[in-house]
């Protein structure tokens, strides 16, 4: 459900990614928080999902990428953590690339 | 007060920021002591449109084929220098040429680099001390506490800009770094203070030949004081030497989310700190790989500092600082995917959950797409490999009065990871069989040592990293553990 025409950001300078052109969440993605995310509708959620996984799953050195989620999986991990009052400030991109990062832990739901 | 009257005779300049772009090589910016608010760079619009050109591609094109562009690049920060910085040190001119695009695979070196301008910039306060020079990005009522109201994303930028001073000043009150030094050759940044950064107190990128030193953080969303993605100069070194690039000490850090944090912080040495009153002291990792050069992290030298009582919970309804990242309430130091690194000679006590917490990320990276992927095995695992603990003393003071962490040592065993050792540590009896661990036995030759699989450490990582099972009580790092006896 990843809504194409959205734009990435780039690596060059992680703190600070571009404003999108897609839906999104309204919020640059490196500032995009739990907050932001429960006022946002499914398809703003979407769209900035797919703006970390550009991001998350950039080049890391020659031969590899970042890992990244399935957006529905990265969409139900996001929506767990974010109803959790003090994750409000959370940044999404860090709980993204963190659940990336232990795919192969993940437990059975 | 004599002197820095004779020095308010010579002053042209009432705010920081004209006076830093009036400077040139090798000058010298003093700041008398007084509250800098700096109300004309706190008037400049972010994402100016005037600056919207600027941006640029800075990875590679994803599979969908279109060209991702719009991070802001260096001569966006040249134009419109306060857009996001309230204060901004620009080192160099922009370059002669064209930065490449596609940006390069290598990502040592900067290319497309320009002349200095304003390399060697010294920046300095003239009062007695930090607290007398205050730069404030926020909501000045706010003192040296919080709400932020942050107005700018960062209080000081110096960017490119080799040899950097900066000296006796307070930064408080950001949307993201207190002070940020990045892709500048050498900088000295002592005798500061940060409070209350949204994100970061200081953070430093791709940086080489730096040192931070006494120094105090405070406040921070997710880290007091970051070097991330340091130069290469560990075990990944291609100098053909090692040697350590950054070096932090006699700094405290303090009542932040973490006390240290450092992605790919490679070959940083950090002594004789204290780190307290986090919920977590201090973390070293390789998460969001993708962006942070260096990957994997590698080769600190962690030693003489103090790791105590951070068992400071800012998830609790009503903390006074507002917490960015999800880390283990009451844990001293993690290693969250490294290598090489050496944790001596440092005193961990009354951290309640764990002292130390070493485990490999597995899953940070993937091969590349097929044409960026030749010779990478997908099945090979960065972390955690080669780490030694010794000769630290948990569990007591510096006075040696008993003061017991949760569990001293804590290490996932993940299978494969080799080269892990724990050896010469005391516990709280002041001997080392009283050290508490998990596994109960950790291998103290680091020749011999191999991880052959944690699954009760494996499910408490997928619970809290992985899942965030938090609703279900799996993951129970954002509660204050009890206090051990």
């Amino acid at each position: 459900m990843a809504l194409g025409g959205c734009l990435g950001f780039g690596s060059g300078d992680p703190q600070h990614p571009p404003s999108p052109a897609g839906a999104n969440i309204g919020a640059t993605p490196a500032f995009a928080d739990c907050a932001a995310w429960k006022e946002a509708n499914v398809r703003e959620r979407y769209g900035t999902i797919g703006e970390i996984r550009a991001f998350a799953g950039g080049p890391v050195g020659r031969d590899r990428s970042g890992a990244t989620l399935e957006d529905d999986d990265a969409y139900e991990l996001l929506d767990r953590a974010c109803e959790n009052d003090f994750a409000k400030r959370f940044k999404l991109y860090k709980l993204y690339t963190r659940a990336a990062s232990f795919q192969s832990e993940r437990q059975e739901r | 007060m004599r002197f820095n009257t004779r020095l308010l005779a010579r002053c042209k300049y009432r705010e920081i920021q004209p006076a830093v772009t009036a400077s040139g090589n090798n000058d010298r910016v003093v700041i008398l002591p007084g509250l800098y608010t700096e109300p004309t760079s706190r008037a400049q619009p972010t994402q100016d449109p005037k600056c919207a050109g600027l941006k640029q591609q800075n990875d590679r094109q994803t599979e969908t084929g279109e060209n991702q562009s719009g991070a802001v690049s260096y001569a966006y920060q040249v134009k419109c220098p306060n857009d996001q910085n309230l204060v901004a040190v620009m080192g160099r001119a922009n370059g002669p040429g064209e930065d490449p695009q596609p940006p390069l695979d290598e990502r040592r070196g900067i290319p497309n680099l320009g002349p200095c301008v304003r390399c060697n910039l010294q920046m300095e306060g003239s009062g007695v001390g930090a607290d007398d020079v205050v730069v404030d990005a926020g909501r000045v009522e706010s003192g040296n506490g919080g709400p932020s109201g942050a107005k700018k994303d960062v209080g000081i930028r110096a960017d490119r800009a080799d040899g950097f001073v900066l000296r006796k000043l307070t930064v408080r009150h950001v949307a993201e770094h207190g002070i940020y030094i990045l892709e500048s050759d050498g900088y000295r940044a002592e005798r500061f203070k940060t409070f209350w950064a949204d994100e970061y107190g200081v953070l430093t990128f791709v940086e080489d030949h730096g040192l931070m030193q006494d120094c105090e953080a405070k406040g921070s969303g997710d880290a007091g004081l970051y070097p991330g993605s340091a130069a290469e100069t560990g075990e990944q070194s291609t100098e053909g030497r090692r040697r350590y690039n950054q070096e932090i000490r006699r700094c405290d850090s303090h009542h932040n989310a973490a006390g240290y944090s450092g992605t790919a912080a490679n070959g940083v040495h950090i002594h004789h700190n204290n780190f307290y009153d986090n919920a977590l002291g201090f973390t070293t990792d390789v998460f969001t790989a993708a962006g942070h050069p260096g990957f994997p992290q590698d080769s600190d030298l962690i030693e003489n500092n103090n790791f105590y009582s951070n068992n400071f919970n800012p998830y609790l309804a009503g903390s006074d600082v507002a917490p960015t990242i999800p880390v283990p309430v009451g844990t001293g130091l993690w290693i969250a995917g490294g290598n090489h690194n050496i944790v001596r000679n440092n005193r961990f006590w009354d951290n309640w959950r764990r002292g130390t917490m070493l485990f490999a990320v597995p899953d940070a990276t993937v091969c590349g797409p097929p044409e960026h992927q030749a010779g990478c095995d997908p099945s090979k695992v960065s972390t955690s490999f080669n780490n030694e603990f010794h000769g630290n003393v948990m569990g007591r003071d510096p006075r040696g009065t008993r003061d017991p962490n949760g569990t001293d040592f804590w290490w996932d065993e993940f299978n494969g990871n080799t080269g892990n050792c724990w050896y010469d540590n005391t516990g709280k009896a002041g001997n080392g069989a009283s050290i508490t661990s998990t596994p109960a036995n950790l291998p103290s030759d680091c020749k011999t040592s191999a991880g052959r699989g944690g699954p009760l450490q494996e499910a408490e990582l997928g619970n809290c990293l992985a899942d965030f099972s938090v609703g279900t009580g799996a993951c129970d790092w954002f509660k204050t553990p009890a206090e051990p006896q």
